[in-house]
Formats: structure tokens, sequence, C-alpha cells
């Protein structure tokens, strides 16, 4: 029973990534605007292999946006838009995190972006899986020898 | 070493009764013993801390530019959670500079070991007090101006003046270290995740310990006090009131004492003392770990906005909700999870009269042989420390390598009037390696999810023999584990 369940959570994850995996890449317009402390919207999701535009707006005080993992970093005026543009060639989340001192939550404005498929996170969540399964199987084992 | 270390293997690979006395290294054996040691740490502390409270104080209301903000909540938060309390337990609190004055009042010297400040009334601690509920409610008060406290310097520098007064004035009234032990708002979580750390301090030869009718090591003698944090370092089985000040190593005439190098946690399977302190603890720990990863890591406006008081009522909903969830829903949520523990560990005993005694209440139980609801839920929520411990880690990850950049400036122009000590006052934020972060923060809460899996096994043995009941037992607890790294793995990166 076990290492059909443990069967059956690999096989539909990986059948979830490659669904996702399999979604043809696009052109994504996108508009953040920055305001003290978050950005709106807050998550963005795209498909990897997307080109990516983002138009980032910053409507009280400058902000930045540097975005982790892409190394993307542009200094946002007040109404100014500013345009970056690049290919999500790796998938998983990244933050993106304000990288001009805005205020006293400046550390903490953040956003994320999700390039599906997230691999690593339904790996990770796989991996707990097996984990869990396989400490079950054990304990449980256990107690069927000795019964 | 206790009996029930025996056999065990942590992650069924490190023997749980494994020590290796550090005190055997005859170098470290006479650093460790020297006053100066501790006194030394002290004093380099009580300076950064002078710094720290005028950067508080008189420094720049700019978070990220003053010394305040960037010492405490990124190195030395980091340092902590990431290094000190996993391999040293609370030796942070051994070179703790805030209850120094007020030690040094009490003592009324600084290297010596004898005197007492005429007028301190040394009483004994309230009995009722003497665990961690009145820590975790001072830490919950705290923790709901986190927000607050870790952005703004002057909100820093009053929560460290003020545990110095508050320290003072204890010292004051109570014997001892009664602050950092029942009061210290950091003092409770380093207590309780110190039982996971690799290090420890204890008596060599049990033997030796019971045919010495001093206690030096409780009583103190001309070498040394005796133990300021008022435990019996002759019978100390886990690292929770323990403060690391070796003052052990010095009053012990026989050299009985020795600080090991162990296994990890292998304080988590002693039962003696156990509590729903710091169960509670546990609960306020974890949930903590994850609601400020929700507020500081996470993309939602409206939980920064409230955490950052940007309005009253919206910092009110807040507080409900923060102090709700921690409280009362996480407990509760685990305690679904331990009914059920208890639940088939009865049902997997086989008399049918142990099952109906589980369900008539905890007397009927006991009567049966089974454990009470109570000593499961109070058991299987140690295995809550080190994915509690595992999800900090993590955390820190995430506030470290964005944020150590700023470091730099700081040390230059700690108090942001302009001045460049080193040469760094104009060094730019520079994430460091933050597309890693979540390849570190992953593996951290694995190896967290398996240690206390590995706990729940052996603590899920220990209060069912049966092996057949242990394992049915323990399933909805390793349940319960798995469902908490998936919503952690998911904050950080799903």
């Amino acid at each position: 029973m076990i290492p059909l369940v443990a069967a059956a959570i690999l096989v539909g994850t990986g059948a979830a990534i490659q669904a996702a995996a399999s979604v043809e890449p696009t052109t994504r317009d996108i508009t953040i605007e920055a305001k003290r402390f978050n950005y709106s919207p807050g998550v963005i999701t795209v498909n990897k292999g997307d080109l990516v535009r983002l138009h980032l707006l910053s409507t009280d005080v400058s902000h930045g946006f540097y975005l982790d993992g892409y190394e993307l970093n542009e200094h946002l005026e007040k109404d100014q838009e500013k345009v970056v543009e690049f290919i999500a060639d790796k998938p998983g989340r990244f933050s993106f995190r304000c990288s001009v001192t805005c205020g006293p939550f400046h550390p903490y404005m953040v956003g994320w972006l999700r390039i599906r498929p997230n691999y690593f996170f339904w790996g990770s969540a796989g991996l707990v899986a097996l984990v869990t399964i396989g400490s079950l199987a054990v304990v449980w084992g256990k107690g069927r020898e000795t019964a | 070493m206790r009996e029930e270390l025996k056999g065990e293997k942590i992650l069924g690979l490190m023997p749980a009764d494994w020590r290796y006395d550090l005190l055997k290294i005859p170098v470290l054996g006479a650093v460790l013993r020297s006053r100066w040691t501790v006194l030394i740490g002290i004093i380099v502390n009580l300076f950064m801390f002078a710094v720290i409270l005028t950067a508080g104080w008189g420094g720049t209301v700019i978070g990220n530019r003053n010394f305040a903000i960037v010492i405490i909540w990124i190195v030395w938060w980091s340092a902590l959670m990431m290094v000190m309390v996993p391999f040293a337990s609370r030796v942070w609190c051994s070179a703790c500079p805030l209850p120094a004055p007020a030690e040094w009042i009490q003592r009324l010297t600084i290297t010596g070991t004898r005197g007492k400040l005429p007028g301190t009334l040394g009483k004994k601690w309230p009995k009722a007090l003497r665990n961690m509920w009145l820590v975790n409610f001072v830490f919950m008060g705290t923790a709901i101006f986190s927000g607050m406290i870790t952005t703004r310097p002057w909100a820093t520098a009053y929560l460290l003046g003020g545990i110095i007064v508050l320290s003072i004035i204890a010292s004051l009234i109570w014997e001892k270290r009664s602050f950092c032990r029942y009061l210290c708002p950091v003092g409770g979580f380093l207590g309780l995740y110190s039982n996971f750390a690799s290090l420890e301090i204890r008596r060599s030869d049990n033997a030796v310990c019971k045919d010495h009718k001093r206690k030096e090591c409780f009583l103190g003698s001309e070498e040394g006090y005796g133990c300021p944090w008022m435990e019996a370092p002759f019978d100390m089985e886990r690292n929770t009131y323990c403060g690391m000040c070796f003052e052990c190593l010095r009053s012990c005439s026989l050299n009985n004492m020795a600080v090991n190098l162990r296994p990890w946690g292998t304080d988590l399977l002693v039962d003696k003392k156990r509590g729903l302190d710091e169960s509670w603890k546990a609960f306020i720990m974890l949930g903590c770990a994850g609601l400020y990863s929700a507020i500081m890591l996470g993309p939602w406006g409206f939980l920064k906005d409230a955490a950052n008081i940007k309005t009253w009522s919206s910092f009110g909903i807040f507080s409900v909700l923060f102090f709700g969830a921690i409280l009362a829903g996480f407990p509760l949520l685990y305690g679904a999870f331990a009914w059920l523990a208890a639940k088939l560990g009865a049902a997997a005993t086989t008399s049918r009269p142990a099952v109906g005694a589980h369900a008539a209440g905890s007397e009927a139980a006991a009567e049966a042989g089974l454990p009470s609801f109570k000593k499961v839920y109070l058991d299987y929520s140690y295995t809550l420390v080190p994915m509690g411990l595992m999800g900090w880690i993590a955390f820190s990850f995430a506030i470290l390598f964005p944020n150590i950049s700023y470091a730099l400036p700081v040390i230059s122009d700690p108090f942001g009037w302009g001045w460049n000590l080193l040469g760094t006052a104009d060094f730019p934020w520079t994430p460091f390696l933050t597309g890693i972060v979540p390849y570190l923060q992953i593996p951290t809460l694995i190896l967290g999810l398996l240690f206390s899996i590995d706990f729940a096994v052996k603590i899920g043995r220990k209060l069912y023999p049966n092996p057949r009941a242990a394992g049915r037992s323990v399933t909805p607890v390793i349940l319960f584990l798995a469902m908490v790294t998936i919503v952690l793995s998911w904050l950080f990166m799903g």
C-alpha cells in the first residue's frame, strides 16, 4: 500500500510538472507599481521561456527593483516608468526587492516572481512526501514484525 | 549519562550517549575555566552594545544605515540562530552584556568571587512563576512589535535599554540570574532550542557527585559562585536553564564537570522536567518563524502595513490574529493531531478495555497502562524543536544574504553622522548570492524534518513500549511535521 502511495505521488507530481513545462512561451507585459512598502501586484506568475516585459512605476518616493537569481537592478524615480525585459529562462520562485532605501520597512519590501514549472518546490514537496512515507513504512514495518 | 539515551542512535547514525569532553584539550580547559574568558566576552559585547544604544538613540533614523539595526537584527540574530544555538547552546548568555551590570552590582565585584551589595533583597523567585510562561508572554508582547523593533533604531535601543534596566531592578529584588531565567524574552527560546545543541555542560562521573557532600557547583566555593542560574549542575540533564557561564567548572574542587560535544538533540529525549510552558514556547517559536516569513519575506502588503502600524485599527486586527494564531490556533491544530496519536496508540494496544479506558480519561488510561492525552500532547510537542530551529535558520538565510552588505557601511559610520572610519562607508548595497538562498533553505528544512521525525519515533517508543502502538501513535505526528515543512517550504520558495 505504502509503495503504491509513494509511486502515485511521484507520478502525479511528475505529470503536473510536465504539463506545466509543455506550455508555449509567450510575451508578458506586466505593470508593477512600487509604493511604500510593497509592490502591486506582489506576485507575478509566468512560464519558463516567456519574454517578460516589466513596466515599473514608483508612485510615492524613489524605489528600486532587484530581481534575485536574475540580478536585474533598476532605480525607479517617482512617476517615471522604467521598462525591463528579460527571458524567464530559469524556473522557480524568485524574490524581487527594493534596492533603494525608501523608509523604515524598506528591507521587507519584497514581491515574488514565479516561473513555472517550479521544479524545485515540487521536487522538495515530493522529497518531504517520500521522507514521510519512508518513515511511516519503517515504523509500521517494525510494528508488524513484532505483532 | 541517563539510561534512556543508551542504545539510541540519532538519525540512525550517531549514538545518543556519545560524548567528548572538551576539557581534555589542555588549552581549551584552561581557557574555559578562566574567569577572564567570559569577562573579556562581556566587555567586548558591552562596548558593542554601548555603540548600539548610542546609535539607537542618537544615530540616523534610517534603519539599514544604523549600526543598531544592522548589527542586532542582521548580524547578531543570524549568528545566534545559525551558529551559536545549534553548536554552542546558550553560549551567548555567558557573554551577554545586558545583565552584566546587574550581576556586578549584585556581587559588588567584577572579577572576584565574593561580595553582595548590602540592601539587595536576594529573594527567591515566586514558585508559581518558576517556568517559561512569563517569558512566553514577555516574548509575545515584544514579538508583536517586531516590525517596529527591527526597523527603527530607537525601538531597538528602548528594547535593549529596557532589558538592562529591568535586569538591574530584578537583581536588586531577586537572587542571582532570576531575570535571565524567568523574564528575558531572548532567554526563553534560547533555553528551549539549546536542548538541540551539540554542546552541554554536565557532571563527568555520577559517583563522584553522589559522594561529594559539599555540592560546590550549586552552593559555591572559594574558586567560584554557586550556579548563577540556580541549576544543580551535579544533577543537570538538560540545557534549558544552563547559561554556559562555566562557573561550575571553577567552583567544583574535584574537577568533575565536563564540557561535552554530543550528538544534536539528545536533551529532547529526556523526560524529566518537560512542561506545557515549554510546549507553548515551541508553538510560539515555530509559529513566529512562519508568520515572520510571511510578513518580512512575503509579498502581502496588507501584512507589512499592519506590522508596520500604518493604522492602529489594522495593527489591532493584526495583533488579535497574531496572538490567536500562535497562542491558540497552532496549539489546537497540533492538539488535533496529538489527540489522534493518543487514540491510535490506544487502539493498537491489544485489549479493548484499554481503548475504552483512554476515552474515559487520564486516570483510567493510566490504570490500563496507557499515557494520558496530556502526556502524549506534551511529549510529542518537543519534536517541534528541531523543526522550529531549522525554520529559523532558513528564515535567517533570507535575511542575512540580501542584507549583510549593509554591515560594511555601518562599521565605518555607525551612527550615520558622515564618518568613514574604515573607508567602507560608501559601500553600496550588494545582495550576496540571493539566487542560492532557496537551495540552502530547503535542505535545512528537510534536515529539520528528519530530526523531528527521528525524535517523534523515539518519543513514541517511550510512550508506547508496544512497537505496533508506537508506530500507529506516531503516524499523525509525522504527518503534522510533514505538513508544517510543506507550509514553510511554500513560504520560502513555493
